[in-house]
């Protein structure tokens, strides 16, 4: 029995490895060439720490915003993104997925729709709306930190990227409540319970998994984003500039690349990703458990 | 009781103080009105960065200027400059107008003055010129270019020449000696050299296994001001001085077509279509595998700066490339270039022109142009700049300046943008082997009309 076993195990295993050893070596390549002079493959071919020099000069002149600047921005984008996104993904999916009203169905059908929109066919009439909201007093251009919720500023392009990732949450969660037992429900109900009270006391604890996905698959979404940003601020090196952007600045269409600083910043860029994936994993990998551990 | 008295009277010369600074700032806020002046330039870093930084020390001269004259005006500068594309540099532009955001000075090509004029995006400035003497410095030929429909519609920033470099390595291997290389030059300037001369060289070259097939001769690897050289060399006209409408010219176009079916079908040149600039481009002119390309001044400090930095920048360049006009389409012609002017525009938004043409003014200067001119290899727009001690430092601007007299431009009008795409898909076609010269120029007949109608006139 155990010999039929350690074949499977090991078959296993390779399928596995082969894999995770392929995604590993690119790690592992950009990792040894942000500490390179030049590399051949995996080889560095001198070891250097001026790749990093982005975070204490701006590679590109002094007048060129401090790469802590942008990353401020985009931090402050992600995670208002990812608040809003599920806040009212969680309020809306259990809207929809525990209670009957009408149009529940055409609602939910209609978020579908949205998603399937390329952001791309959306980019002028969201433009009419973010000039809209600019005009606004305080709201459009006088938030601290965020600039405001209209065109060119880091709040304008959180609430756009807000609006693409609803409805994916939206069905994230509506799934997760679904999923939820009725009976706890009904017992907080039946002792006085309120809706809003039922939804933040009873349900969300019982969810945590999802909110932890969704939160992770916003985040990584508002770190990365580039065309919104692109869009809708001034220049890759504007007040209101973000990561992606900014690496674009490495890359041009007509100057040499200098591959190596790319690796850098593209590790940096990976570093808050990778912290916030740390503090969700736990919670991630109970998603496949069944829900909450020890079970509803 | 003593260090009761000492601590409130630390407390009163504190408070004391305190009062008098924000006394002295609000007082200051009220004679001094500080206004931010948005710029937004498109600059590869580090050569070009001056055509942004220049406006930091002029805004410095500019309070000081102010102040004499007893405005309580200040300005403040918010400068945008990276690498965009010009694709989305433009749009940026447009959505920012849109939104009622667009910066008081955009940096641009001066191709976009003819569609940005019509939309109303753009203030005219030939009256306000007249009240800052520093512009008539600027080289007289050049405010063609920032002209439109009779009016003056920006301010020359920067100019350059489209050269054609040759690698003296690889025509030494050829069996040129160094005095007929050092000739080449001239022979282009005085019409003895003529862009089938140099088709046959190149032929020659890749014959010979000097270069590849698809070596000999290169032009830029995308579309782009350089084709537009090539048709007025074989006397194609873009624009009708009269109606101010875009021209096409048939016979021009067939014998334009022809050349580049030729380069490619004949004489095994032209391998550098669709190439990436960074990736494959740059790296194949620099690094001694073409022999003839045309280029830009300003790619001279890109080469040194990246990508000959090791092997000995400048003096390595000098040793192994040379540059002359682009020669004449026939014997005893004359050969040409073209400069692609970048222009100041100041936005219809702005609130305060009076105030970026002025800052405008302080950098179009001997100083400030000079500096941004060295360190990008672009040409000085002043007259007598070859005069001016810093500028004549750099061997690259002084020996092609004499080519701002065989200059062309590209036409400023507003369909300008489709003109070209339906031409350089013509082009690229014909080089592909898709089209014969014939079939290039029918299909742009009828793609002109087709998108243009009576905007264009064929002849």
């Amino acid at each position: 029995m155990r010999l039929r076993q350690k074949p499977r195990a090991a078959l296993a295993y390779l399928a596995l490895i082969v894999p995770s050893a392929l995604i590993l070596v690119g790690f592992l390549w950009l990792f040894i060439t942000s500490f390179s002079i030049r590399t051949e493959g995996l080889r560095s071919l001198g070891w250097t720490l001026s790749n990093w020099s982005f975070l204490w000069k701006s590679p590109f002149g002094p007048q060129y915003p401090s790469i802590w600047w942008v990353t401020l921005n985009t931090l402050v984008m992600s995670l208002i993104m990812t608040l809003i996104v599920v806040v009212v993904s969680s309020m809306t999916a259990y809207a929809l997925s525990r209670m009957k009203f009408t149009g529940r169905k055409s609602f939910l059908s209609l978020t579908l729709i949205l998603h399937a929109f390329p952001s791309v066919t959306l980019l002028i009439p969201i433009y009419f709306v973010l000039i809209w909201v600019s005009k606004i007093p305080v709201i459009g251009r006088g938030v601290p930190l965020l600039g405001g919720l209209g065109y060119n500023t880091i709040g304008g392009v959180a609430l756009v990227m807000v609006a693409f990732q609803l409805p994916f949450g939206i069905w994230v969660m509506k799934g997760f409540f679904d999923n939820i037992s009725w009976d706890m429900e009904r017992s907080a109900l039946i002792d006085g319970a309120s809706r809003f009270r039922v939804w933040w006391e009873i349900m969300m604890p019982n969810i945590k998994p999802g909110i932890a996905a969704l939160s992770i698959f916003s985040f990584i979404t508002g770190w990365n984003a580039y065309l919104i940003p692109l869009t809708f601020t001034a220049g890759r090196a504007g007040k209101s500039a973000v990561l992606s952007l900014y690496l674009q600045n490495f890359i041009s269409e007509s100057v040499m690349t200098e591959w190596n600083a790319v690796a850098a910043v593209g590790l940096f860029q990976l570093i808050p990703v990778v912290i916030f994936f740390l503090f969700t994993q736990q919670m991630l990998l109970n998603i496949y458990g069944g829900g909450k551990k020890g079970g509803v | 009781m003593k260090k009761l008295r000492i601590r409130s009277r630390i407390v009163v010369v504190a408070l004391t103080v305190g009062l008098l600074l924000i006394g002295g700032a609000i007082s200051y806020a009220q004679e001094t009105e500080t206004i931010t002046i948005t710029v937004r330039a498109r600059a590869k870093p580090p050569m070009e960065n001056w055509r942004g930084d220049n406006f930091l020390l002029a805004a410095e001269e500019l309070n000081a200027d102010l102040k004499t004259a007893g405005d309580p005006r200040r300005v403040e500068i918010e400068l945008i400059q990276d690498n965009m594309e010009w694709g989305p540099f433009l749009s940026e532009f447009v959505l920012g107008y849109g939104a009622g955001e667009a910066p008081d000075i955009w940096l641009t090509g001066h191709e976009y003055i003819g569609a940005q004029a019509e939309a109303g995006r753009i203030i005219a400035l030939s009256e306000m010129l007249k009240e800052f003497p520093t512009f008539n410095l600027i080289i007289d030929g050049l405010w063609n270019s920032t002209s439109y429909k009779g009016k003056i519609w920006g301010i020359p920033q920067d100019a350059e020449a489209r050269p054609l470099y040759f690698n003296k390595a690889l025509l030494k291997k050829l069996g040129w000696s160094n005095t007929e290389i050092a000739a080449l030059p001239g022979k282009i300037e005085k019409g003895e050299f003529t862009l089938y001369d140099m088709l046959e060289t190149a032929k020659e070259a890749a014959a010979t296994g000097v270069v590849e097939i698809g070596n000999g001769f290169w032009t830029r690897p995308k579309n782009g001001p350089d084709f537009t050289a090539f048709y007025y060399a074989f006397g194609g006209e873009t624009i009708d001085s009269f109606t101010g409408k875009l021209v096409f010219d048939r016979a021009a176009g067939l014998k334009y077509y022809k050349f580049f079916y030729d380069a490619a079908q004949t004489y095994g040149s032209m391998g550098c279509l669709g190439l990436d600039w960074s990736g494959a481009w740059h790296p194949g002119v620099s690094g001694s595998k073409v022999l003839f390309w045309i280029g830009g001044t300003w790619q001279w400090a890109e080469w040194a700066e990246k990508f000959l930095k090791e092997q000995g920048g400048e003096s390595y360049m000098w040793e192994n490339f040379g540059f002359g006009l682009i020669p004449a389409a026939e014997k005893g012609g004359k050969p040409n270039t073209l400069t692609h002017p970048m222009a100041f525009l100041i936005s219809s938004q702005s609130k305060y022109p009076d105030l970026a043409l002025a800052l405008i003014a302080k950098v179009t200067n001997y100083g400030p142009n000079t500096r941004h001119a060295i360190a990008s290899t672009h040409l000085g727009i002043l007259k007598d700049q070859t005069e001016y001690k810093f500028y004549k430092g750099s061997r690259l601007l002084s020996e092609t300046l004499y080519m701002l007299d065989y200059t062309t431009f590209m036409p400023n009008n507003p369909y300008w943008g489709p003109y070209s795409t339906i031409t350089y898909e013509a082009l690229a076609a014909t080089v592909g082997g898709d089209f014969t010269p014939q079939e290039a120029v029918d299909f742009v007949v009828d793609g002109l009309q087709r998108e243009l109608g009576d905007k264009v006139i064929i002849r």
